[in-house]
């Protein structure tokens, strides 16, 4: 039906359809920036390609020609030189930092209403609102972080979890800003809480495709949002009833750019009239079946792990764990700022450092909650110690963090073997040994009572003490057994005769220590090992043995002294018996 | 303010006007999107000179008219039987001074006292693209009475539009 007066057309069709004007200012200053950038950047000549490149996909290939032309033309002629908008009157190029906040963004880059922008490192960052954040656009800055679009357009929120009225408000937005092409995953993802991932302050949806946030990566995963698009329908709808009564009136935001879709004429919309106006401006259809499942969400890994829920705290209560952990305030943690890692320092050292960067330590999947646990114990623990400081021993054992679970487990390990170390001393060394391994047995027990129930002390240091402990043991046993094989070769000397067997059997197997050893100790103490207890021997020996060679090379040995002492023949390596010498020859 | 500061508020309130203006010379909504962005663009691109707001108003006009018949030269689509002279007169009627939206808010007003099956009729045929024939199928009408209550319609809505706006005594 053709009509004589087109103009009372076009407001009709606007107010009876309710296709109002599209705001379309970011996209036309971020399209005059894109030029006013290349302008800056290249050449003149290559700014007029831009501008021919914006519309290329309109013209005809003569007319890009053409301009080209042209454009070499007017170059040549110099006639850009005194285009008011390329210099200012003083004729500094014209930055477009002048401009509001919509020229400072780049191409890709669409401010939602009320965004507010600064500057990040000459990046934009988005301070408060929403934007949209589409393919191909340059990072931006939100919360601290980047987002980049990889392969996809994402919605950035800034202020924590965006509520329902937030999503009403953005739907309502994307909706009318028709540079966004939603589909219906899109749309899914945007009106359920599980589309957006949040960190820290900052809430991102993908819409399509893939998006990296800081270290983070959001991709589209399978997983059920909706039961089906009423169920989607119903939940935007909601969100935009501020009031309840089960119909967008006028007072409601978001009709603004619904109006015109009222057909019944009451003045208000209900489900039905808003959800048809969706599904008519949706991309895609609602599947083949005409049951389209909302089964995409964004999933979020780090460093190719699956993230632990939507939520690691970056400025929250993580950052505020870090602040007090880090004492020296230089930004990263070392062992001895917080002591309670040490056992799991690698876990958080991911480049290797020796120091727990704020992105090391609020990236680590999974030990969230053992750093909140320890977090809450180091604040306390903090708190208290200005009153107390005498019982910061027992103030720690009264901490039940998993790092502290961890060091008594470590503590035990080493306290049992140091236990197995006694126990074989008092054996070896008869009533003297017995009684000075009992007490050092005492004494490391109760060091290591004392140390376990101090969970706060650094577990390195206490292990170095019972280390050397152990080093002090060894040696004076190793010495005492030295002195006790001397005296026996002497006395076998002296006898001869009926005891020139036995002894001539313990003189080979001293004599010939650089050999064999293995062997011939195997013959001379096959006895003893019995009597000794050989089997445990074996398997502490084993243990320390690691490549199973049967000898206990230097790096094998695990402690800082006492390898130099038991390798009496200097060889770099320890038999079984430099390690366990026999000292039940001559009994 | 600055030139550049002039040119964002000039977008700001002139583009809608020139998204209507486009569509009422016949551009789609898409077509309307696209050539609003380049009008404003081809102004930034060249030397502009600060105007008052009825003249930038008929400068933007001017400007959106020339890119519309230059893409329907590139298209090799004539302007049909619309009467660009005449709409842009038209324009100069209901918004001389605006971007259409006194215009728009009086033929809301007006669409109210419209009768039922003349609401009815407008509904059909713009929001639900009914062809004549379905129209006086609804309406149980003759087609050639569509055509003529469609006229009516239009009349009165632009007399009473004029009347709001004060136009025409």
């Amino acid at each position: 039906m053709s009509s004589n007066d087109p103009v009372l057309d076009t407001l009709l069709d606007e107010v009876i359809t309710g296709r109002t004007p599209p705001d379309l200012s970011a996209r036309i200053a971020s399209r005059a920036q894109g030029v006013e950038v290349a302008e800056d950047e290249m050449s003149r000549s290559q700014a007029m390609a831009q501008v021919i490149k914006l519309h290329e996909h309109r013209a005809d290939r003569w007319l890009r020609t053409g301009l080209v032309a042209a454009a070499a033309f007017i170059i040549g002629v110099g006639v850009f030189a005194w285009s008011p908008w390329s210099e200012d009157d003083d004729g500094i190029p014209i930055s477009n930092t002048n401009l509001p906040y919509v020229a400072d963004l780049g191409p890709g880059i669409i401010p939602g209403r009320a965004a507010s922008f600064s500057k990040r490192n000459d990046m934009p960052q988005l301070d408060s609102g929403y934007a949209l954040v589409k393919k191909g656009a340059k990072p931006i800055y939100a919360g601290g972080r980047k987002v980049s679009p990889r392969s996809g357009d994402a919605l950035v929120w800034v202020g924590g979890q965006p509520q329902a009225r937030d999503i009403g408000e953005m739907q309502d937005w994307v909706h009318a800003n028709n540079n966004v092409n939603l589909s219906y995953d899109g749309l899914a993802r945007l009106a359920s809480p599980e589309g957006w991932n949040r960190q820290g302050d900052v809430s991102v949806c993908v819409l399509d495709g893939e998006v990296d946030y800081g270290p983070a990566k959001y991709t589209v995963i399978e997983k059920p949002l909706f039961r089906d698009a009423d169920a989607m329908f119903q939940s935007l709808f909601t969100g935009l009833d501020r009031d309840g009564d089960g119909a967008i009136n006028t007072n409601e935001s978001a009709l603004k750019s619904f109006a015109g879709l009222d057909r019944n004429g009451d003045g208000v919309l209900d489900l039905n009239e808003y959800s048809s106006n969706w599904t008519r401006v949706l991309k895609g259809n609602l599947g083949e079946s005409g049951a389209f499942e909302f089964k995409y969400s964004t999933h979020a890994t780090m460093n190719g792990r699956p993230m632990d829920g939507t939520v690691y705290e970056q400025s929250g209560e993580g950052d505020a764990a870090f602040d007090v952990l880090d004492k020296d305030g230089d930004g990263v943690l070392t062992a001895d700022e917080a002591p309670w890692v040490d056992t799991m320092f690698k876990t958080y050292d991911k480049n290797c450092d020796g120091m727990v960067s704020r992105d090391e330590y609020a990236i680590v999947p999974g030990a969230k909650s053992a750093f909140r646990s320890s977090f809450h114990n180091e604040k306390r623990e903090s708190s208290n110690s200005s009153s107390s400081s005498s019982d910061s021993s027992s103030s720690g054992s009264s901490s039940s963090g998993d790092m502290d679970q961890r060091v008594k487990e470590m503590m035990d390990e080493m306290k049992k073997r140091v236990d197995e170390e006694m126990g074989k001393a008092k054996q070896d060394g008869g009533t003297d040994a017995a009684k000075s391994s009992s007490s050092s047995s005492h004494s490391s027990s109760s060091s290591s009572n004392s140390s376990s129930g101090d969970s706060q002390g650094p577990a390195r240091e206490l292990a170095d003490e019972m280390r050397q402990r152990m080093d002090k043991e060894m040696k004076e046993k190793t010495n005492e057994m030295k002195k006790r094989m001397e005296e026996e070769m002497e006395k076998a000397k002296q006898n001869g005769g009926a005891g020139s067997s036995s002894s001539s059997s313990s003189g080979e197997s001293t004599g010939d220590s650089s050999g064999n050893k293995k062997s011939t100790s195997q013959k001379s103490s096959s006895k003893s090992h019995k009597e000794f207890k050989s089997k445990d021997r074996r398997e502490i020996f084993d243990h320390y043995d690691a490549d199973g060679d049967g000898l206990i090379s230097r790096q094998e040995w695990p402690f800082d002294k006492g390898f130099e002492e038991l390798d009496t023949n200097g060889d770099g390596f320890l038999t079984f018996e430099e390690k366990y010498p026999p000292l039940d020859i001559g009994k | 303010m600055n030139l550049q500061q002039d040119f964002v508020a000039m977008v700001q309130k002139h583009q809608a006007g020139i998204w209507r203006y486009l569509r009422s010379l016949g551009a789609d909504h898409a077509t309307a999107d696209d050539l609003t962005q380049e009008t404003f663009l081809a102004v930034y691109q060249k030397p502009f000179e600060r105007k008052d707001g009825a003249s930038c108003w008929a400068y933007l006009r001017t400007v959106a008219r020339n890119r519309f018949i230059d893409t329907l030269r590139k298209r090799k689509a004539g302007a049909g039987q619309l009467d660009i002279d005449a709409v842009d007169a038209t324009w100069k009627t209901l918004a001389a001074n605006d971007d259409g939206s006194r215009a728009k808010e009086a033929l809301k007003q007006c669409m109210q006292r419209l009768p039922d099956h003349a609401r009815l009729a407008l509904d059909l045929q713009f929001r639900d693209r009914a062809s004549r024939e379905a129209i006086a199928q609804t309406l149980n009408m003759q087609e050639e009475g569509v055509k003529t209550l469609m006229r009516r319609i239009r009349m009165k809505l632009r007399q009473c539009i004029e009347r709001r706006l004060g136009i025409g005594g």
